[in-house]
């Protein structure tokens, strides 16, 4: 589908998604109600339950990190606040810098890695970033209260309690990576719904089916993963810790699905809502350097605070429909916050990955229809 | 100075508590975690809940007090009005909470807040009371 197609037809658009995706404030799909039972599967299994409830298909599976789920989730070490936060937040986008972003190929600097990823300039895109909700933010304040006291139980002098760690092999340690594996799963899980629901609102408005939806990508990113890199010449494994950042794996590396093997991972750089976002391909030098890793947006150059001030008495909505993006949000709040000018503009962020060489442009996105939270 | 006021952070958002008492000093904490999600002033209190946390220290119990209030309104949908500190040490907390259920017709949402962080965390006494630094992941 051509993003000219969707621009035809952006307000319905947008409205078939503000009703379809649960956004805002404890608000959910009222056709469907997550048992405890199903939760504790969703942790433990990740887009296998997913796809047996009928949301997604299995070349979807292909195309995303770890298949959709990471080995080693224990619910049982996910407290029960964590698994009440969840429960009621899976197949919601939540708030903040969380979106679903429909697009257009504007631009494509690489024209092999493109088409592997089944990319070409004019093409309607969806972008959906968000992650394990409420669930995955009680796993993080449980586990600062533990690691707090295994710091102190392991010796470790810590500059500001936020750092607090433990070893990675000790009880707490692994405890931790398995709480967090289950968060990941729940995040999985949670795309992929949203996934389902945005193919509905496409496949309503421009029939054929799966909307015309194909996944490119499903990546993590906040997350801690145990890898084995080279380190000083010698093959160590490590727990990589990529927080505000994202995997990027290099061509030829096995956890790269095959379709994408000789021209590496696709990478997703997310921009603010009215720029741009990217997408890149994973490159050796990458791998070595960064240890496969990229970031993840373009992060903040404005306080929530400065963007409020800053966005004043201006209508957002308007200022974005005039750049011809439509943007909808469950609050006025949340798009002041996120106005453009609150971001560090994504070009230049990602021209120092590409010039660094840490991953390699592949296609540029413009945005045409954005959901926030 | 007696309450809060709001501190500039460019990733996540922090406030800067004042009290006459530690007890003050964390009521004042419950006062700003509404004002940053609502305007408090749409609230009623209409209910009343009765809240205890524990800690290794105050600070650990400030930062616990907070991701208490946190997961109520996150998991259970509760805003709250008023606090009403009971009894405090340095391990432990308990008092009340009058507010009511959210409602989106009601209650406009200024901000989610993901988590009460530890980072730059601060309880100090000062000459007329305490005071206290606390940063939210948004």
């Amino acid at each position: 589908m051509s993003g000219e197609e969707i621009r035809g037809r952006s307000r319905d658009l947008m409205e078939a998604l503000f009703r379809k995706l649960p956004s805002g404030v404890g608000s959910s799909r009222k056709d469907f109600e997550l048992r405890r039972r199903d939760l504790h599967r969703v942790l433990e299994e990740g887009v296998g339950w997913t796809l047996e409830q009928g949301f997604g298909t299995r070349e979807d599976r292909a195309h995303i990190e770890a298949e959709g789920c990471i080995p080693g989730a224990d619910p049982s070490r996910v407290s029960d606040r964590a698994l009440e936060r969840g429960k009621r937040q899976l197949g919601t986008v939540g708030s903040g810098n969380h979106f679903v972003e429909v697009g257009r190929v504007q631009e494509i600097f690489d024209e092999r890695a493109a088409a592997a990823m089944g990319l070409a300039k004019g093409m309607a895109t969806v972008l959906i970033h968000t992650g394990s909700r409420g669930l995955g933010h009680q796993v993080c304040s449980d586990y600062i209260s533990v690691m707090i006291k295994a710091a102190r139980t392991y010796g470790i002098d810590l500059p500001d309690r936020q750092l607090c760690c433990a070893p990675v092999e000790s009880r707490e340690g692994r405890d931790y990576l398995a709480a967090m594996a289950g968060a990941a799963n729940f995040a999985f899980v949670n795309r992929q719904m949203i996934m389902h629901w945005t193919r509905e609102a496409f496949s309503e408005l421009f029939g054929s089916g799966n909307g015309g939806l194909e996944l490119v990508y499903d990546v993590c990113h906040n997350i801690a993963k145990l890898e084995t890199h080279r380190v000083d010449g010698m093959a160590t494994r490590l727990c990589v810790h990529r927080k505000g950042a994202t995997r990027a794996f290099p061509p030829g590396h096995r956890e790269v699905p095959e379709r994408y093997r000789h021209v590496g991972q696709p990478v997703l750089v997310p921009g603010d809502m009215g720029r741009c976002s990217y997408v890149l391909a994973g490159t050796e030098a990458g791998y070595s350097e960064t240890f496969g890793s990229a970031c993840h947006g373009a992060g903040r150059v404005m306080s929530r605070k400065q963007a409020k001030k800053a966005a004043g008495g201006r209508s957002i909505v308007r200022e974005l429909e005039e750049r011809g993006v439509m943007v909808k949000g469950a609050s006025r709040a949340t798009l002041v916050e996120e106005i453009s000018d609150a971001y560090k503009d994504v070009n230049d962020v990602v021209n120092v990955l590409h010039q660094a060489g840490i991953s390699r442009k592949v296609a540029k996105l413009a945005p045409l229809v954005v959901i926030k939270g | 100075m007696e309450g809060f006021r709001y501190l500039d952070h460019t990733g996540d958002l922090g406030i800067e508590l004042f009290g006459r008492s530690r007890e003050a000093l964390f009521e004042h904490a419950g006062e700003a975690f509404t004002d940053i999600v609502t305007d408090p002033a749409t609230v009623h209190a209409s209910f009343e809940v009765e809240i205890s946390v524990d800690g290794a220290d105050v600070e650990q119990l400030l930062v616990e007090w907070l991701t208490e209030l946190i997961y109520r309104f996150d998991a259970q949908g509760w805003l709250f009005r008023r606090y009403r500190i009971r009894s405090l040490d340095d391990h432990h907390l308990s008092g009340t909470v009058q507010g009511e259920p959210y409602d989106p017709d009601r209650h406009p949402i200024r901000t989610t807040v993901k988590g009460a962080t530890y980072h730059q965390l601060e309880v100090t006494r000062t000459e007329d009371g305490w005071k206290a630094r606390v940063i939210f992941d948004l």
